[in-house]
């Protein structure tokens, strides 16, 4: 196992020095939910405006579609979770084969939002308030849907981040070469990427009332 | 853990191992599937002005659940909840008041 045999000279233990990289990507993640904290508040504020509008957009998604990717995306966080319990215990291998299945569960969340951006287009909705699906001048059904490719394009751009980091563990961990440290601050990302997604879920597949 | 033992490394006791185990990992996973599901099926009861405070609230949780037990923040040392509560404090702050910006203006 290649754990780092000695910490850096500036760091107390090896224990500290973990503790600091992990400190390192909460403050990171931190701007990140700042990142999108912009786009929610585009969306409270908006949504506060075209009410109607903005539960007719929620009611165009497929919520079964939406939904079963909430549940893919909690089960692929639920397996690096595991992961990185299982290089605690000096399990590489099983930890690597967890991170494996964690990047199916992102290719098949992707899979399915693309499918599901593939049927807007068929419908006419753009981003932007082209195509067919807005005849006139519909400002509450343009902002809705241009939030909706905006904000879960940008999330679908953080799974991709995510499934690459992912994969890169794992090759590291087959050949013994991740150390925990490292791990834990993949798997910190790819539980964000989940952490967004679970709020992303109710405001464009659940809310379909206009209250 | 580590191979350099010294004063300095006992008088800063770590702890080397999680206080999250499988069991643990396993009852929140089981945790956030109970949830996304009620709120699924809450999103077909007519709530009214209630569903999009029961929706978020529960989403509230779910993102809690996943922070403590997923990112290990409940094993975390109070400088990383900071950052994490911070950041929640300063989402909500950015949420709240561009909402009541648009609502106190009509």
């Amino acid at each position: 196992m290649s754990e780092p045999r000695a910490h850096a000279a500036h760091f107390e233990s090896l224990e500290r020095q973990g503790e600091a990289s992990r400190f390192g990507m909460w403050v990171f993640l931190a701007s990140e939910a700042l990142l999108f904290g912009g786009l929610f508040a585009l969306y409270a504020a908006y949504r506060a405006r075209w009410p109607g509008a903005f539960a007719d957009g929620v009611a165009e998604n497929d919520v079964v579609l939406g939904t079963t990717n909430t549940v893919i995306l909690i089960a692929s966080s639920f397996v690096v979770a595991l992961a990185v319990h299982e290089r605690r215990g000096q399990r590489a291998r099983r930890a690597a084969l967890l991170l494996c299945l964690a990047v199916l569960g992102g290719a098949t969340f992707l899979g399915i939002k693309f499918h599901e951006y593939g049927h807007h287009f068929e419908l006419g909705i753009f981003p932007g308030g082209h195509g067919a699906h807005f005849p006139g001048a519909q400002m509450g059904a343009a902002i809705f849907f241009t939030l909706y490719f905006g904000m879960t394009g940008l999330h679908a751009i953080h799974v991709l981040m995510g499934m690459a980091l992912l994969v890169w563990a794992a090759a590291s961990l087959f050949r013994a070469r991740l150390g925990l440290h490292s791990l834990e601050v993949v798997a910190l990302y790819w539980h964000l990427v989940d952490a967004i997604w679970i709020v992303l879920w109710p405001l464009f597949y659940l809310l379909r009332g206009a209250a | 853990m580590t191979d350099r033992e010294g004063p300095i490394e006992e008088a800063t006791p770590v702890a080397a191992t999680s206080s999250i185990g499988a069991r643990e990992i396993l009852v929140a996973f089981v945790a956030l599937l109970v949830l996304t599901g009620t709120s699924y099926g809450l999103s077909f009861v007519h709530l009214g002005a209630y569903a999009a405070p029961v929706a978020l609230g529960i989403a509230a949780v779910k993102v809690l659940v996943v922070a403590l037990y997923f990112m290990g923040l409940l094993d975390e040392p109070p400088s990383h909840r900071l950052a994490a509560v911070a950041a929640a404090f300063f989402v909500i702050l950015l949420v709240v008041f561009t909402r009541a910006d648009v609502v106190t203006r009509q």
